[in-house]
């Protein structure tokens, strides 16, 4: 097996996990664990696109998923995916780019840090993160307890039930993609 | 965050508010059909429109429950042509899903 087909095996069996968790209600599976394997999903299947793009490609960077509007912004790409035009197909990338951001920054390495302060100190699906409470004073805060507004976006949002068949897509006809 | 005011509080209040959720800022050409769930407990749709991907499958998008939306759902996106062969018994709806009790929910038909 080669280094971006072991990438793939990973994302599919991670997002058959996401699928699972994600039928389930809130209140017995919270939102950071439904998001966090949607983040590892993703995370993996655009690293094994972006390998299989370019050998070069150093996997250890957390940024893959947010260049995966650029990278994969082809008509050949589209047409494999099932879009009847490549105006559509773009049009769904460029609406959608901001949603394959916010899934990156799920991640604790990825996003916005504070000068002077580690990686982690921020909202994300997977440490505790200090932030100030309504009275203006520091607390920490855990995952488990926090709503991320991604699900939300996921459910309310046309574009962000799409989002979720593009990667159900990519997911099912990589080999033929690549 | 949603307020109390947006939260649905019935089967078919839910039904109304997650079509509405996904028409107001769709392609005009999108048409939602509702497939009611018997025991009022899951919000099924389907999407049609010339934008979505063509997959050859009825994949069902499926959430738990929430807090700003207390029903399960399940949604469909298809191309009209699949919607189509979906009508005419050539591609298969998700198990439990009765083709004959479908209703049409986008545009409103006052719309």
């Amino acid at each position: 097996m080669k280094r971006h087909e072991a990438y793939l095996k990973q994302a599919r069996s991670d997002f058959q996990v996401f699928r699972l968790l994600l039928k389930q209600d809130r209140t017995e599976v919270p939102e950071c664990h439904v998001l966090h394997y949607l983040q590892m999903a993703t995370e993996k299947l655009a690293k094994a696109a972006l390998l299989r793009v370019n050998p070069a490609f150093d996997p250890n960077t957390h940024v893959a998923f947010s260049q995966i509007p650029h990278q994969l912004r082809r008509a050949d790409v589209a047409k494999t995916l099932g879009w009847r035009t490549f105006n559509d197909y773009r049009g769904f990338l460029i609406y959608a780019s901001p949603l394959f951001h916010q899934i990156e920054e799920l991640n604790p390495a990825v996003g916005p840090q504070r000068p002077g302060r580690g990686a982690m100190d921020h909202a994300n699906v997977e440490y505790p993160w200090e932030a100030r409470n309504a009275a203006g004073d520091l607390t920490w805060l855990a995952p488990a307890a926090q709503q991320f507004d991604i699900l939300d976006k996921l459910q309310k949002s046309g574009s962000g039930v799409q989002l979720w068949l593009f990667v159900n897509r990519l997911i099912e006809r990589f080999e033929s993609v690549f | 965050m949603a307020t109390v005011d947006d939260i649905p509080k019935t089967y078919a209040e839910a039904v109304r508010t997650l079509a509405w959720w996904h028409g107001e800022e769709a392609e005009k050409d999108l048409i939602i059909f509702a497939f009611p769930d018997p025991r009022g407990t899951v919000v099924r749709l389907v999407e049609v429109s010339n934008v979505f991907p063509e997959t050859g499958q009825a994949i069902a998008f499926p959430m738990g429950r929430s807090q700003e939306f207390p029903f399960k759902s399940e949604v469909v996106l298809v191309t009209p042509e699949e919607w189509r062969q979906i009508e005419a018994g050539k591609l298969s709806l998700p198990r439990k899903w009765d083709l004959g009790s479908k209703r049409k929910v986008w545009p409103h038909e006052a719309a």
